[in-house]
């Protein structure tokens, strides 16, 4: 009985994007937006905050979409949509207790209705440049195991996948899970309970059919 | 890694060990789990296990892409329309709009509602569609809809063999008022009114944008029209949850806000979050007493939501959800120990919360819903290793707990099953999450469930509503349909 919002990915009505432009293009704390070299200078100081913003977050992000949809490609992708709604509605998300919350959640949404749109649900195999890894121990071994993690990711609904990799992956707590994905931090207890035995179950038949 | 069973002496399950490991217990409870864990080989390798599956996870190294994401952001963003619109395309599509509005004042019927508050606007129809719709800048021409009905074929599960008769779900997808705009990240959210679900709620969250207000809608039909409600003034953070009232479908909570006439005036409830203007329980009521969970505690309000007492005194575990029955005004609560192994009971009252009885559900469940039907009670939920390890099941209780039924699922259905209702003949209606969502229907005294077929694209997630004939309504959250709803009879 709980279905959970995800980002419009259509544009919004031209009155509605001439206010919100307005509000992202002035900062009303500064008064000396009133000239346009001001105006610019202003600009400059806005693009700093939001690369140290971007600075902050982007690792985190890239690799959250690269794990939820195996492609690098579509992680790109979505990420840059991501940080350019982020950058879009900076004033508002940079007052946030938790910018990274926003940022998950539109992450996410963009990554579910990417795998929705997608007759499979994840995307090409993991490249293999890992065998080069210097930080691996036995790279061979190392790559078969990631195959198997991404199978078994494969078998996970999408945002079951999502609430395993934001927990597991990226340490959100069930609170900040279930705020990213719509739920309550019980609901997404026991939504995390039930992804993890998936992953199992997955996981266990990946490794006994190698 | 090859553990599969988990037979811990003590009968310690492995959704408390997920508990623990995800920081979800009480700190003495925590602290004596991880005790037991250290001397139970069992726990211990059921922990170990977990934390070899997210070392797992977090193994596959991504790819360094953020240098090249921040140079490809800085392209696109100096690409984007930073102005506003001309003067002259805002009056142009503003008197579009006051004409199309107009327009459709003249031609969309009125539905009296008995009770009910006059729509003071009347907003652009949704238009019944099958298809993925593009939005627009420009109104798009107003027409009275002629829904397309969409039949959705009856799959059978092939294990039931339940012989399904009578008609197909015809499915009607309507689009939304185009001019019902939503802030970035968020689709509407809805709310239907159980007690006549021909009525419905939408609010978008434009209440985020700063010096705006949230903006309801409202339904009579179906969703084929939708007409404004007065803006609630104040709701000014998201109103992603929208309750109505389980008898009055003119009594509707959004946010923080309660209107008593179908949103012709708004007013502060006092629950909630009030800085976040949130409202994320439970509310039902019955004869002029209010219920609702806040804070933890069933709360009723009898003197108009001006006050609250809480009345589940005799009730000491949290609190998870609440149901009344319509039939009688009886009340069941569903809580969740903190005790090593959990136990979720049921506390049911006739009288208000006077007197209380209950019972222990079984202890691998992990969701109940209290389903109240014609004076009774139906107790059904989704149980991991009721059975096995690893088989999902789905099990009633209509006994108050004495007996259970139970419905092995699959893994594919680990999204779990999910009851949703129960119709005035005792039909039992539920939907599946797996790779996608199917409605599933078990008549009564059947003892197999038939597949009524999954939801119209792009829906994602449904509800059922058995009052007034009975019906459909599907949701969905998907980027391409947002502003989409799909709504049956049910057949």
């Amino acid at each position: 009985m709980i279905w959970w919002t995800l980002a419009p990915n259509r544009p919004l009505p031209r009155d509605v994007l001439a206010r919100l432009l307005a509000t992202i293009s002035r900062d009303p704390s500064d008064p000396t937006q009133a000239t346009p070299r001001a105006s610019a200078q202003a600009s400059d100081a806005t693009q700093a905050r939001f690369e140290e913003f971007f600075t902050t977050y982007a690792s985190r992000i890239t690799s959250y979409l690269w794990r939820m949809t195996g492609d690098q490609q579509t992680a790109f992708d979505l990420s840059q949509e991501t940080f350019l709604r982020a950058w879009q509605h900076f004033a508002q998300i940079s007052a946030y207790p938790q910018p990274g919350a926003w940022l998950f959640r539109v992450a996410t949404n963009l990554a579910l209705n990417a795998l929705r749109r997608q007759a499979s649900p994840i995307g090409t195999p993991l490249v293999l440049d890992d065998l080069t890894d210097p930080g691996r121990s036995d790279p061979a071994q190392r790559l078969v195991e990631d195959d198997h993690v991404r199978q078994a990711l494969r078998v996970l609904p999408p945002r079951a996948r999502a609430l395993l990799i934001l927990r597991e992956v990226y340490g959100l707590s069930c609170a900040e899970v279930g705020q990213v994905v719509g739920l309550s931090p019980i609901a997404a207890k026991t939504a995390l309970f039930r992804a993890r035995e998936q992953f199992r179950a997955a996981y266990l038949r990946q490794e006994e059919s190698a | 890694m090859t553990t599969r069973q988990h037979a811990c002496s003590l009968s310690v399950t492995p959704e408390q060990l997920a508990a623990l490991r995800d920081d979800m217990l009480p700190a003495a409870e925590a602290a004596r789990l991880r005790a037991h864990a250290m001397n139970c080989p069992a726990c211990r390798a059921r922990m170990a296990e977990d934390d070899l599956l997210g070392r797992a996870l977090r193994q596959p190294r991504p790819p360094d892409m953020v240098d090249a994401l921040w140079h490809s952001v800085l392209r696109e963003h100096a690409r984007q329309p930073r102005r506003s619109l001309p003067a002259r395309e805002v009056w142009l599509g503003a008197g579009i709009t006051l004409a199309l509005l107009v327009a459709l004042l003249l031609v969309v019927p009125r539905l009296p509602r008995a009770g009910g508050r006059h729509p003071s606007t009347t907003i652009s129809s949704g238009m019944p569609t099958n298809v993925a719709v593009t939005a627009t800048d420009a109104p798009t021409p107003v027409t009275t809809p002629t829904a397309t009905p969409i039949a959705i074929p009856i799959r059978i599960i092939t294990l039931s063999g339940l012989p399904l008769t009578g008609p197909h779900p015809t499915w009607q997808v309507y689009t939304l008022p185009t001019n019902f705009a939503t802030w970035d990240a968020n689709t509407p959210s809805f709310g239907v009114a159980p007690s006549d679900p021909a009525i419905a709620y939408a609010c978008n969250s434009l209440g985020l944008v700063p010096g705006q207000t949230s903006r309801v809608i409202v339904t009579y039909d179906r969703g084929a029209h939708w007409a404004s409600t007065t803006d609630p003034a104040g709701l000014t953070g998201e109103c992603d949850n929208i309750v109505v009232d389980d008898d009055d479908p003119n009594v509707v909570i959004v946010g923080n806000l309660i209107s008593f006439n179908g949103g012709g005036s708004w007013t502060p409830h006092g629950l909630g979050d009030p800085t976040y203007h949130h409202f994320y329980g439970h509310f039902a009521s019955w004869q002029g007493s209010f219920y609702a969970i806040n804070a933890n505690h069933l709360v009723v309000s009898r003197d108009h939501m001006h006050t609250w007492q809480a009345i589940d005194r005799s009730i000491t575990e949290p609190i998870a959800d609440f149901q009344l029955n319509p039939a009688n005004g009886a009340i069941a609560v569903t809580t969740t120990s903190t005790t090593t192994p959990p136990t979720y009971h049921v506390w049911v009252t006739q009288d208000g919360g006077q007197q209380w009885q209950h019972f222990a559900a079984p202890t691998a469940i992990t969701d109940l819903t209290p389903i109240g039907q014609q004076g009774q009670w139906r107790f059904c939920g989704t149980t991991l290793a009721y059975s096995s390890q690893t088989t999902l099941a789905f099990i009633c209780s209509d006994t108050m707990g004495k007996s259970w039924v139970e419905w092995p699922l699959t893994l594919d259905q680990g999204g779990g099953v999910d009851p949703i209702a129960v119709g005035n003949d005792g039909t039992l209606y539920a939907q599946a999450v797996a790779t996608q969502i199917d409605i599933y229907r078990l008549a009564p005294n059947a003892t197999r469930w038939a597949d009524l077929g999954p939801l119209p694209a792009p829906m994602e997630s449904i509800m059922v509503y058995t009052q007034g004939g009975g019906s459909l309504w599907a949701f969905t959250s998907n980027v391409q349909g947002g502003k989409q709803i799909a709504t049956a009879p049910i057949p």
